[in-house]
C-alpha cells in the first residue's frame, strides 16, 4: 500500500507527508485525541478535531501550533484527502480516514461502539485498509450495559455516604473523568474533581457541554467540607496529607480493566466498576465487518491474538507496532 | 443468587467488620428465608460437593462460544481461574435476575456426575446470570467456594437481624443442621426451654493494678499467675455441657475433648477457668492457642496444641447464683467440690501462690516470667465475683534497636505506616521486630528527610534505608520462634521515642536479648 507506512516513529502518510499520533518529534502531526500516548509535545505543527483542540493546546501549551477540522470536513494534503470522523472515545477523539486515488485508509486511534452521552459516537467507515487498536481484544472483555454501571456507582456513593465515608473515584483525567461526573447524580452531595481533572471540566462546559457542578480541591479545604462527598482523581494523584483530611474514605477504579479480578488499573482499589472508552471484544469484531476493508492491521493491545483470530476468519491481517 | 452474588463480592472487598456487618444485613433484608437460610449455610463455610471438573467447564465453555481452544486458553491465562474464565466468557445470555440460591443449590445438589444431561442444565443455567453470579455459582460448581467470614461477625450481624441474643444464634447456628431440613424460624427464632440454660453469666476480666507495689495487707488478697488470654466460662447445667469465651463465642466446637470432663462434673456448676496450651508438663508458648483458635477445629490442630483447664472460680451452684458471695466462699467450696483425688488429665484447680508478705508478692511479681506467667492477679478475698480483681502485669521491657525498614500505608502509599528495626548479630544487623508508627508531624518531617537521603533500595511499599537511627523500643516479653530469621519474636513491641543521641553501637547483639541481658 503507498498510502500508509509502519514507521517506528508512528503511522506515516507518504504522499500527504503527515504522521498520525508520532511519539517523536515530527513537522507535520495528525492526532487522534489528547491522551498523552497519541498526543506528544515537540511537534511543529498538529492538525485535530476542533472538538480536541480546546483540549490540546491546554495540555500541550498555548504557544503549539493547531490546526483543527470538523468531524466530515476535508482537508487535501498533495492531493490526499484527510478527514476526522467520530471515534466516540472520549470528547473529540477522531478516526483518520485517508482517500488517495482510489485507495481509502482508515486509522482509528481508540474508539468505543458505545454513545456515552459526551463523545461523539462512534461512525463506521467504509475502507480499504483499517488499523485498529486491540487493547481489549479477548472474548473475555465484553462490556456490561453503562446504565447499569452508572446506577450502580450512584449507589455506591448513597452507601458510603450513609457509612459516613468520603467516595474517591479514581479515572485519567481527560476522557474518562467527565464521563463519570456527566452521569453522577449531583443530587446526592458535593463534587470535588483533582485541579487536574477541573481544568479540563471548564474546558468542556466552556465548549457548551453540560457538566454537574463540581468544585477543584483546594489546599484551603478542610475536613467538613468533605462530608457526604464524591472526589474524582486520577489514580495516585492524592497522597499524604490529602488522604488524612479525607478519611474516612474509601476508593473506586473506573476502567475496563475492573472487569476481571485482578485487574492492572488501580488494583488496590476498594471497588470496581467496569467502565471502558475501548471496544470490548464485541465491538472491535463489529467494526472490523462494518469497514469492510480487505486488510486490517493490528495494534496496541492484544495484537497477536486478534491477528490470528482475524486470519482464522479470513481477513488480510498485519501487526503493526 | 444475584445478591449472593453481590454479597460474596462486597464480603471480599470489605476492608474491615463494618463493611461486612452492613453487606450482611443488607443481604438478609431481602433475602427469602430459604436463601437466608442457605447464605447461613455458606457463610459457615459449607459447601455443596464438587460437580464437575475444571476441564468440564472449560468444554462446556467452548461447546457454549464455539471459540478454538487457542483463544479460550489465551483468555484462561488473562482471567484468574476457571471460575471467572467461564463467567465472563458465557456473553450473549440474557440475565434474568430471577433465579434464588436456594434453587441454584437445589440444582446443584441434584446434579449427578453420571449425568448425561448436566452440561446441558449448566448451559441453561448460565444464560440466565450475569457474569457476576456465574462467577460465584461456578465456584460453588467446581467445589472452589470458600467463606472466610469469622463465626463472630457472622453472629453479630445475624443478633442485629433477628434481634435474638447472641449466645442463643451461637450453639444453633454451630450446631447439627442442614438448610433441607429445617427452617429460618426453628433455626433461629424459635424460642426453646434449653435457652435459659445455655445463657452464659458472662466473664469479669480484672483491670489492671495501678499501684506500683504490692497490697498492703496481703492476707485481705488470693495470689494467682496472671497467664494468659483465654478465659472460659465453663457451664455444666441440666445435662448440657457449654464453653464460652469471655467475649462470648461458643467455643464448644473448637475444645470437643474438653466436653467428656462433664462426667467429672458435680451437678450443676456454672465455672471460670483459663484455657492454657500444656503438653507433657509444660507451657506451651500462648499465642499457639490462638492459632488453634484460628484454625478449623481438626483433630491434627487440636493434637498439636492440647489445653489445660484451670479451675479459678465457681459462679453458680445448684441452680443458685454464686457471684454475689465472698470469694473466699466461692473458693471453699470449690475445692470441696474437687476434692475428688481423681481428677481426669487436662483439668486442675487453681493453686493459691504463698503469699503472706508484702516481699513475698513482690518477689513473686518478680518471678512470674520463670514461671511462663506474665504477671499476677490479685483478688481480694471478700469481694464479690468481679469486684477488687486485679492484674499486675510484669513491666515492659526496653531495648534499643536501629531502624532498617520502612513501609508505606497501603491505602496512603505517601506515609509510612510501619517501621522495621533491627539488633546486631555479630557484624550484621537482623530484624528483629515491626512497629506501627504514629509520630507528631515535626518528628515524621525530620524522618522523611532521612529517608530520602538514605534509602538503599525499594521493593514495593518497602524502601531499606542505612542503619543509622536508634530508636528505644518496649515489649511485653519475647520468646523463641521458627519463622523468624532472628529465631525470636517480642510480644507487643512498640515504639517508645527516636533516641537521637543515640547510634548504632548502642544497639545490643542478639545473644543478649536471648539471654535476657537487655531489657529489664
Amino acid at each position: 500500500m503507498a498510502l500508509l507506512e509502519f514507521r517506528p516513529v508512528g503511522i506515516y502518510c507518504p504522499p500527504a507527508d503527515v504522521y498520525i499520533d508520532p511519539t517523536r518529534k515530527v513537522s507535520r502531526a495528525v492526532i487522534t485525541h489528547g491522551h498523552s500516548d497519541h498526543a506528544r509535545r515537540g511537534m511543529d505543527a498538529y492538525l485535530c478535531t476542533d472538538l480536541a483542540e480546546p483540549t490540546l493546546r491546554h495540555r500541550l501549551g498555548p504557544k503549539v501550533r493547531t490546526q483543527s477540522l470538523t468531524y466530515g470536513q476535508t482537508i487535501d494534503l498533495n492531493g490526499v484527502k484527510l478527514s476526522f470522523h467520530p471515534a466516540g472515545h472520549i470528547l473529540g477523539s477522531a478516526q483518520v480516514r485517508l482517500e488517495y486515488r482510489g485507495e481509502v485508509a482508515v486509522i482509528t486511534g481508540d474508539y468505543k461502539l458505545d454513545d456515552d452521552g459526551l463523545s461523539t459516537p462512534f461512525e463506521p467507515l467504509a475502507c480499504q485498509h483499517f488499523v485498529t487498536e486491540t487493547t481489549f481484544a479477548l472474548p473475555l472483555y465484553h462490556w456490561p450495559p453503562q446504565t447499569e454501571v452508572y446506577a450502580a456507582i450512584n449507589d455506591w456513593w448513597r452507601r458510603n455516604q450513609e457509612m459516613g465515608k468520603v467516595s474517591i473515584l479514581m479515572g485519567y483525567s481527560l476522557g474518562k473523568s467527565q464521563r463519570i461526573l456527566k452521569h453522577l447524580v449531583a443530587d446526592i452531595g458535593p463534587i470535588f474533581c483533582h485541579p487536574s481533572i477541573e481544568a479540563v471540566n471548564e474546558i468542556v462546559r466552556q465548549q457548551g457541554f453540560e457538566l454537574p457542578p463540581s468544585r477543584p480541591l483546594e489546599p484551603q479545604l478542610q475536613r467538613e467540607d468533605f462530608h457526604g462527598a464524591m472526589i474524582i482523581a486520577p489514580p495516585g494523584a492524592l497522597r499524604g496529607e490529602w488522604l488524612d483530611r479525607i478519611e474516612p474514605f474509601t476508593t473506586g477504579a473506573c476502567s475496563g480493566w475492573s472487569l476481571t479480578r485482578q485487574p492492572k488499573f488501580a488494583p488496590k482499589a476498594d471497588r470496581h466498576f467496569v467502565l471502558s472508552d475501548h471496544a470490548d471484544w464485541a465491538g472491535l469484531n463489529r467494526a472490523v465487518q462494518l469497514t469492510g476493508a480487505e486488510h486490517i492491521y493490528v495494534t496496541h493491545g492484544f495484537t497477536e491474538v486478534f491477528h490470528r483470530w482475524l486470519e482464522g476468519r479470513g481477513h488480510q491481517v498485519s501487526s503493526v507496532a | 443468587m444475584r445478591d449472593f452474588a453481590d454479597l460474596c463480592y462486597d464480603l471480599e472487598r470489605a476492608l474491615d467488620d463494618r463493611d461486612r456487618h452492613e453487606a450482611l444485613l443488607r443481604y438478609w433484608q431481602h433475602a427469602d428465608s430459604l436463601d437466608r437460610m442457605w447464605s447461613l449455610w455458606l457463610l459457615l463455610d459449607h459447601r455443596p460437593p464438587r460437580r464437575a471438573s475444571a476441564q468440564e467447564v472449560m468444554e462446556w465453555v467452548s461447546e457454549w462460544t464455539g471459540y478454538p481452544d487457542w483463544l479460550l486458553a489465551e483468555s484462561r491465562e488473562v482471567a484468574s481461574d476457571v471460575a471467572e474464565t467461564a463467567a465472563l466468557l458465557v456473553v450473549g445470555a440474557s440475565p434474568t435476575y430471577t433465579c434464588t440460591l436456594h434453587e441454584w443449590l437445589d440444582l446443584l445438589l441434584a446434579l449427578q456426575l453420571k449425568d448425561p444431561d448436566r452440561s446441558a442444565r449448566v448451559l441453561e443455567a448460565w444464560q440466565e446470570m450475569d457474569a457476576q453470579e456465574r462467577y460465584w455459582f461456578n465456584r460453588l460448581l467446581l467445589g472452589t467456594y470458600r467463606s472466610k467470614l469469622s463465626v463472630t461477625t457472622l453472629v453479630r450481624a445475624l443478633a442485629a437481624h433477628t434481634g435474638r441474643p447472641a449466645y442463643t444464634l451461637w450453639y444453633r447456628l454451630l450446631g447439627d443442621w442442614s438448610p433441607a431440613e429445617t427452617d429460618w424460624q426453628t433455626l433461629l427464632l424459635e424460642r426453646r426451654a434449653a435457652d435459659q440454660w445455655q445463657r452464659p453469666l458472662g466473664l469479669i476480666l480484672p483491670q489492671r493494678w495501678t499501684s506500683a507495689g504490692p497490697p498492703e495487707v496481703p492476707s485481705a488478697w488470693r495470689v494467682d499467675w496472671w497467664r494468659g488470654e483465654h478465659q472460659v466460662e465453663l457451664q455444666w447445667r441440666a445435662g448440657n455441657l457449654n464453653l464460652w469465651s469471655a467475649s462470648g463465642a461458643w467455643w464448644n466446637p473448637h475444645f470437643p475433648e474438653l466436653l467428656t470432663l462433664a462426667d467429672h462434673l458435680p451437678e450443676s456448676v456454672v465455672l471460670q477457668a483459663e484455657l492454657l496450651p500444656f503438653r507433657a508438663g509444660h507451657f506451651l508458648p500462648p499465642q499457639r492457642l490462638a492459632e488453634r483458635l484460628a484454625k478449623k477445629p481438626r483433630k491434627k490442630n487440636r493434637e498439636a496444641c492440647p489445653v489445660l483447664l484451670l479451675l479459678t472460680d465457681l459462679l453458680e451452684y445448684r441452680g443458685e447464683d454464686w457471684r454475689s458471695r465472698p470469694l473466699s466462699e466461692r473458693w471453699a467450696t470449690l475445692q470441696t467440690l474437687f476434692a475428688h483425688p481423681t481428677l481426669p488429665d487436662g483439668i486442675v484447680l487453681a493453686e493459691a501462690l504463698p503469699a503472706s508478705s508484702t516481699a513475698e508478692i513482690q518477689r513473686l511479681h518478680r518471678e512470674a516470667s520463670a514461671a511462663s506467667a506474665r504477671g499476677l492477679v490479685l483478688r481480694s478475698r471478700g469481694a464479690a465475683y468481679g469486684e477488687m480483681q486485679y492484674y499486675w502485669p510484669l513491666p515492659d521491657r526496653e531495648l534499643l534497636a536501629t531502624l532498617l525498614y520502612l513501609t508505606r500505608d497501603e491505602r496512603n502509599p505517601a506515609r509510612f505506616k510501619q517501621l522495621s528495626f533491627g539488633v546486631w548479630k555479630g557484624e550484621t544487623l537482623i530484624t528483629i521486630c515491626k512497629c506501627n508508627y504514629e509520630p507528631e508531624a515535626s518528628e515524621y518531617d525530620a524522618l522523611l528527610a532521612f529517608v530520602s537521603d538514605h534509602t538503599i533500595e525499594r521493593f514495593g511499599p518497602v524502601v531499606s534505608v542505612k542503619a543509622q537511627l536508634v530508636f528505644r523500643l518496649a515489649y511485653r516479653d519475647l520468646q523463641p520462634s521458627r519463622r523468624r530469621k532472628s529465631g525470636l519474636e517480642l510480644i507487643e513491641p512498640r515504639i517508645l521515642r527516636w533516641e537521637k543521641a543515640a547510634s548504632t553501637t548502642d544497639v545490643p547483639q542478639i545473644r543478649e536479648l536471648l539471654r535476657g541481658l537487655v531489657g529489664s
